[in-house]
Formats: C-alpha cells, sequence, structure tokens
C-alpha cells in the first residue's frame, strides 16, 4: 500500500473515479437508454473553454468510459482550439472534435446543443440559465457551473428548465461542489440531526485576493475585452457575492435545512481594486441574512491583495459549534470526517450513473435557492436598500442585454468613460428592483 | 503574546551565537572547515508590509551515510532499497519547516494577477521569462481560496507545487543574497539522522516518537506551529511529521539502485527526469511507520483533486494541508576561507 492511501485526511478526497468508471464500463451495454443512434456512446459538448470548462469535461470523460467529447464553442475560437489540444493530450480515444464541431461567438452554443447528449455549461454565468433551458428543451442532460445565474429574471427561467427537465426525465447537474462532498454532506446532517443544538447564527468568509486581472491586447473590441475578463464585469458574472458566497450560501441554507432567508441588508464597495483593469464590480460585500425563524447569517466575501484571506463556514448552535468545511462538530460529542473526496468528480459520476441507469438526477430546487439567496444579497449591497425573499422573487430584474440579444457585433452595455474607469453602482443612489 | 516573546529573544542569541561562532572561526584551524564556519546563524528579512521575519539555518556537517532502509526494517518498502553509501558534503538547513508567515511574504510581493488566457502564448511567455533574469520573478497566481487554509502564521507554509516551493527559494536568494534552495533526497534523510543509525534518529523506541513529532496519534489531524515538539541531535524540529516537505529530487522507485552503482554516491541530485518530486518526513496524519529516516513519499496524482481546472495550476495544491518544505543552503566556497 502507498504511504499516503492508508492514511486519513481533515478534508479530502478520494477519487471515486477508477471505480466508478469500471463498474460503469461493466453496464454499457446494459444501460436502459441508448444514445447517438443506438449506440452506448454518450456524446458530450462543452459550453465555454475556460480552465474550468475543461476540467468539467475532463472529469465528465473520465466519469465514464463510454463518452466522447466532440463539440466545443467559446466566444474565442483561440479557446477552443487549445483547449481541444490540452484535453486531447489527457484523453486521446474520447476526444473527437473535428474542426467543424468547434464554435465561436455568443451562438455558438446552439451548435454543441444540437450535436450532443449532455452538455457542460461553464462559461459567463448571465448565460447559464438560457444555455439550460435550450439544452433542456432539445432533450439534452446539463452540467452547469455556478452561480446559475446573476439576476431574477435568469433565475426564473433556470427554475422552468429545471421543472422541464423533470417532465421530461433529463440530468441537470450543479456545479455548486459542496453537495457532493461526503465529508461536508456528513457535517451538515449531524447539525440536522442536532448535534450542535438549535442553529443560532451562521459565519460565512470568502476573503482572498482577486481574480486575475489579464492585459487588453491590441486587437481586442471593447465587447471581447470585457467577455475575455467576464468576472470583472457585472452584466457577465453577476460580481462576487453570487460568484464566490455562492458556495458558502449554499452550505448555509442547506444547514438550515434548504429554506431561504426572509430578508437580507448588504453593504460593499470597491477599496483597491479600482484601476479600469478591474472593471466595475465591487471588491468587498457583507450582507447579513435573516431567517423567519430569527436566524441570522453574516456573509463576507473580499478580492483584495495584502489582506487576511479566509474561507470558512462556522455554524454556532445553541450546544456547540461546526465548520463546514473542517468536517468538524465540536458539541457535546466532538466529532470529525476522516476521509477523503473529491466532490468534483463525484459530481460527474453521478451524471452518467444516472444517464445510464434512467433515473435522473435534478438539482434544480438548491442551485436556483441558493444562487438566488446570493443576488438578493448582491443588489442589497448595490442599492444599500434592504431586500426581502418576497421582492427578489417578485422581480423580472436582468442586467442588460438579455443573453438572448448578445450580437459578436454589439455595443457592449457598459463604457468606460473618459478617464477609462467604467461607471459603479453607488449604494443610496442605484435602484435595480 | 508567547509568540512574541520568542520571536524577541531569538534573534539577539542567534546573534550572539553568530558572532562567537565567526570569531571562533576567524582564530582556528582552516583545516578543518566544518569547525570554521557558524554552526547557525538567523536570517532576518523585511516584508513588503514592514515585518521582520527571521528564521535559523544549522549548518550540517559534511559526511558519509547508509542511506535506505535494511531489509528487516518493519514497515520498510521497495524504493528505500538498496541501502547505499551516500556522502554529502556540509551545507546549511533551516531548523524549521518554512512558516506560512515568511511564505505570505513572498507571495505579496510575487503575485502574479496575471491569469491564463491563450494558454500557448502565455506558456511561452513564462519558459522565457523562468530563462531570463531574476531580477524578474514572476511569482504564483492568485490561489483560489485562501492560502493559509485557517493556520496561523507560525504554522508551516503548505499546499504549494515544488515548482512554487523552487521560486520562492528563488526570490529568498534574491532579497538575502545567499543562495537558498531546497534540500536533496539524500541530504534531507542524512540530517533527519543526525549521525544516526537507527529507524528514527534518536533511538530505538517508536515510543519516543511522540515527544518529536505530530503525527496521526497526537495532531489532532491538523497542522501545529513550527518547533514545538523536541528538535533532533542536530537542532532540527519537525522532521517527522506535521507537513511533507519537498525535496529537490524527481522520484524514481529505481533511484537508489542506480545510486548504489556509485560507492558512495557524491552529492547526489537523484534521477535527471520524471513526472513528480519526493516528499519526506510523512505529516501529521502519518503513521509510524511513515514517520521513519528512510521513508520515502512523492506526489500523487490525488493532491491536485482540489484543482478543478485543466490546465491544473502550476502554483498551487488548493486544500493540500499536508505538503510543505524547508530551506537548505550551499556552503559557499568563500565562506569557508572569509568566514563570512
Amino acid at each position: 500500500m502507498n504511504a499516503s492511501q492508508n492514511t486519513t485526511r481533515r478534508k479530502f478526497l478520494k477519487s471515486t473515479a477508477a471505480l466508478a468508471g469500471g463498474a460503469l464500463a461493466s453496464k454499457l451495454t446494459t444501460g436502459e437508454v441508448t444514445y447517438a443512434g443506438g449506440s452506448d456512446i454518450i456524446r458530450v459538448g462543452m459550453i465555454g473553454c475556460g480552465g474550468r470548462n475543461t476540467g468539467a469535461a475532463a472529469q465528465a470523460l473520465t466519469a465514464d468510459p463510454g463518452t466522447r467529447l466532440v463539440a466545443m464553442c467559446d466566444i474565442f475560437m483561440d479557446r477552443v482550439k487549445s483547449k481541444r489540444r490540452i484535453l486531447k493530450e489527457q484523453k486521446k480515444d474520447q476526444v473527437t472534435v473535428d474542426d467543424d464541431h468547434c464554435f465561436a461567438g455568443f451562438d455558438g452554443y446552439k451548435h454543441v446543443i444540437e450535436s450532443s447528449d449532455v452538455v457542460v455549461i461553464a462559461n459567463a454565468a448571465k448565460f447559464h440559465p438560457l444555455h439550460s433551458m435550450t439544452a433542456i428543451k432539445a432533450g439534452k442532460h446539463v452540467f452547469v457551473e455556478k452561480p446559475h445565474g446573476i439576476d431574477p429574471a435568469g433565475l426564473k427561467l433556470l427554475q422552468q428548465a429545471a421543472e422541464m427537465a423533470k417532465q421530461k426525465g433529463l440530468c441537470l447537474v450543479s456545479g455548486l461542489h459542496s453537495r457532493y462532498h461526503t465529508g461536508y454532506a456528513e457535517t451538515v446532517q449531524r447539525i440536522q440531526d442536532g448535534a450542535i443544538g438549535d442553529v443560532v447564527a451562521i459565519e460565512e468568509n470568502f476573503l482572498r485576493g482577486p481574480y486575475g486581472v489579464i492585459e487588453r491586447k491590441a486587437g481586442l473590441t471593447e465587447l471581447q475585452w470585457q467577455c475575455s475578463t467576464q468576472y470583472h464585469f457585472r452584466w457577465l458574472s453577476g460580481d462576487d457575492v453570487p460568484q464566490s458566497l455562492v458556495h458558502n450560501l449554499d452550505r448555509s441554507s442547506w444547514a438550515m435545512g434548504n429554506k431561504a432567508p426572509a430578508k437580507c441588508h448588504g453593504m460593499g464597495g470597491r477599496s483597491s481594486m479600482t484601476e479600469p483593469i478591474y472593471g466595475d464590480v465591487f471588491d468587498h460585500h457583507s450582507v447579513v441574512y435573516e431567517f423567519a425563524n430569527g436566524v441570522r447569517i453574516y456573509a463576507f466575501c473580499r478580492t483584495t491583495n495584502g489582506c487576511h484571506n479566509d474561507s470558512s463556514s462556522i455554524v454556532l448552535g445553541s450546544k456547540g459549534k461546526s465548520s463546514i468545511l473542517g468536517c468538524r462538530i465540536w458539541g457535546e460529542t466532538d466529532w470529525r470526517w476522516e476521509g477523503r473526496c473529491d466532490p468534483y468528480q463525484r459530481e460527474h459520476d453521478v451524471l452518467f450513473k444516472a444517464i445510464r441507469s434512467g433515473k435522473p438526477v435534478n438539482n434544480g430546487d438548491y442551485m436556483v435557492r441558493s444562487t438566488m439567496i446570493t443576488v438578493m444579497g448582491q443588489i442589497s449591497c448595490y442599492t444599500g436598500k434592504e431586500v426581502t425573499w418576497d421582492q427578489i422573487n417578485k422581480s423580472d430584474f436582468y442586467y442588460p442585454p438579455k443573453p438572448e440579444d448578445c450580437r459578436d457585433d454589439m455595443e457592449p452595455p457598459v463604457k468606460a468613460g473618459p478617464d477609462g474607469s467604467y461607471p459603479v453602482p453607488k449604494p443610496g443612489f442605484t435602484n435595480m428592483i | 503574546m508567547r509568540r512574541y516573546s520568542s520571536v524577541s529573544c531569538h534573534p539577539v542569541i542567534y546573534l550572539v551565537l553568530f558572532l562567537i561562532s565567526v570569531f571562533a572561526f576567524q582564530t582556528s584551524d582552516l583545516q578543518s572547515k566544518d569547525c570554521e564556519l557558524p554552526k547557525r546563524y538567523t536570517e532576518t528579512i523585511t516584508s513588503k508590509s514592514g515585518d521582520k521575519i527571521s528564521f535559523d539555518m544549522v549548518l550540517i556537517p559534511g559526511g558519509t551515510f547508509e542511506m535506505g532502509s535494511p531489509r528487516d526494517e518493519p514497515g520498510r518498502k521497495d524504493d528505500e532499497g538498496p541501502r547505499h553509501k551516500v556522502h554529502v558534503a556540509p551545507f546549511y538547513l533551516c531548523t524549521t519547516e518554512t512558516t506560512l508567515e515568511l511564505f505570505l511574504a513572498y507571495y505579496q510581493e510575487t503575485m502574479s494577477t496575471k491569469k491564463e488566457f491563450f494558454s500557448a502564448e502565455q506558456d511561452k511567455k513564462e519558459v522565457e521569462q523562468s530563462k531570463g533574469d531574476v531580477d524578474a520573478i514572476t511569482g504564483p497566481t492568485p490561489v483560489y481560496g485562501d492560502l493559509t487554509m485557517g493556520y496561523g502564521k507560525k504554522h508551516p507554509a503548505m499546499g504549494m507545487t515544488w515548482h512554487n516551493a523552487m521560486i520562492f527559494c528563488k526570490w529568498l536568494s534574491q532579497k538575502t543574497g545567499r543562495k537558498y534552495r531546497l534540500p536533496t533526497e539524500a541530504e534531507w534523510e542524512y540530517a533527519c539522522r543526525a549521525g544516526t543509525t537507527n529507524v528514527f534518529g534518536f533511538g530505538k523506541d517508536p515510543k519516543q516518537i511522540v515527544g518529536f513529532a505530530w503525527y496521526e496519534d497526537n495532531s489532532d489531524g491538523e497542522t501545529n506551529e513550527v518547533a514545538k515538539k523536541k528538535p533532533n541531535i542536530w537542532g532540527l524540529y519537525d522532521m517527522f511529521g506535521n507537513v511533507r516537505e519537498w525535496v529537490y529530487d524527481f522520484y524514481s522507485p529505481e533511484a537508489y539502485q542506480n545510486a548504489a552503482n556509485k560507492s558512495p554516491a557524491i552529492n547526489p541530485r537523484g534521477p535527471t527526469s520524471g513526472k513528480v518530486h519526493v516528499a519526506r518526513g510523512g505529516d501529521y496524519s502519518s503513521s509510524i511507520e511513515e514517520l521513519r529516516c528512510a521513508a520515502r513519499a512523492f506526489e500523487e496524482e490525488w493532491w491536485r483533486s482540489g484543482d478543478p481546472q485543466i490546465p491544473k495550476s502550476k502554483w498551487w495544491l488548493p486544500e493540500m494541508d499536508f505538503i510543505g518544505f524547508r530551506m537548505a543552503r550551499f556552503v559557499e566556497p568563500q565562506e569557508t576561507h572569509s568566514g563570512k
């Protein structure tokens, strides 16, 4: 036995891939559903060719030996080609994307959906609801990364997509990986079973350095520039409460029994990320959420250099406390999960097993709720106003343009002023919902 | 509070020791070179934010030792053999694992906010940069998540790739004017054995390990602050457990077979190529067997499983809080003459 295989770890992470792959291989000929004209091959398409979706595609190909990557799209053809090369190096026999199935631009997703049985989606979060809905309408299974939208209008569409997936017997798997981490799952189960008494409050932190910035290359249009650095533009990414705190708030909501808070108030702004290269997002936010029973979540995120870093989900109870990320309980009985889990791989293991067995998995419920909780908090930070759960769910607000109206030759919705900087929301003055 | 009091007294003590040893050198016989060198010294750097951070380097005397384990050693694995003679020149080794405090100073000074975009182009640029001048160290990309993983300043730095640890040494060298590096696997084992020939370097009774190591029986599943257990005979803390330590060498199960062809192997640096590197000493979750001086370990595929992206980060092993390193340094030729 190898040195570290017999050891236990605080947090992770044992890939079940090899095991699952082997088990699935033997089922290939007995699956209830057949694909691609009667063969046992499952065609996978990639919508978005950034680092995360390339990872997701590799996980999909690892989860099931009968998968083939057949189509890819991104705003930029360079990214499609470079990621095809990288994936081919890793999964030579499973990457069969030819040049005719490499697509660039805002409409590339339509062609990928046509060519695939399953799509993996990780691109600018603005497009997640539309691309998921289009795939499900076309009868395709979906894996989609977090956050699952950036505004109430998008999340309503995703809600409809989730319902349609149920009716059609299609899978909809979320990249909120906490739910697929067996250690977190066991910790949350213990919280729900009363291991720390009643939950009194939750502290959520995601404090870290800035998202990577890139130099603005000559030759890029303003629209291409913004798309190439999408985390720094609100109309594409939705900013950091949806982007980062979605994991934290998903765990909070989960620990609270999959409930949504009744209201929230937030604040945020820009302290050090003020140069034009940082676009129009805030670099720090704090949001206080309150549930109907009075329990509060205190949630913080920051993307700043040289400051205290923290990534944690701390649940305080009447009889103890828990660190969900540490998989620990301190209470009448102290407890710690010991094991390894690779939740990113598990998402795909579960997805392809569900497809093969004909028993669809649908994460629609929590993916919509958790993302809406972040959108509500983000909007409260921008407007400076309290936002209620009812308000956000009744709102039809969206960041223009609508995702279906995006064109490769359009002008971007935000433009830099004479000094090169982009306008940002002013709490107290900005109205959104 | 305790941390501050210990920090404020250490440099004074070591400065005195350093001066004594320099003085001792200047009046001593030039023939026994090891003895002429400072037995230890304290290096202090000033971080970008003005904090003074110190660490201690201890002189490891040169010598010849038996590397690897005898066939009958309990817990032995095949890659620890054959046992073979190795000669190691004198070098300096840090008394502790590199602390988070020091690593954060490096991160703040060198972090590159440039992200991968057109990856082929980016790769080309990085290769050119790494060939180029050392003044332009391009440090790590921002870590996804929290680099400290919730640990304090005096805990070992962790979760960095071997490449990242190497660039750290380059940065530290530039900052201090002394050439810091990772120890070789042979140097590491030699220092761990500290002139002894038994399984653990401190005696025959494995139960004594409790006094020297954070490991599965006493760590509570986490790393601990460095230097809270007893040091080995040569003054090195946490050579057993706490975090695994990157060493310079590529891993190969046949490495010792090849080294044994030359007897003794002189300052071996491991295979000339390979895929993964060796990480020595076991960690906070290791069993006693994994803490043996001869026990070898190396980067495994699952160490990357906290990184869901492709290409995988060159800099980080996210969430892997069990892998760190400690710095070594050559004795420079001028030191043996000038007593620098």
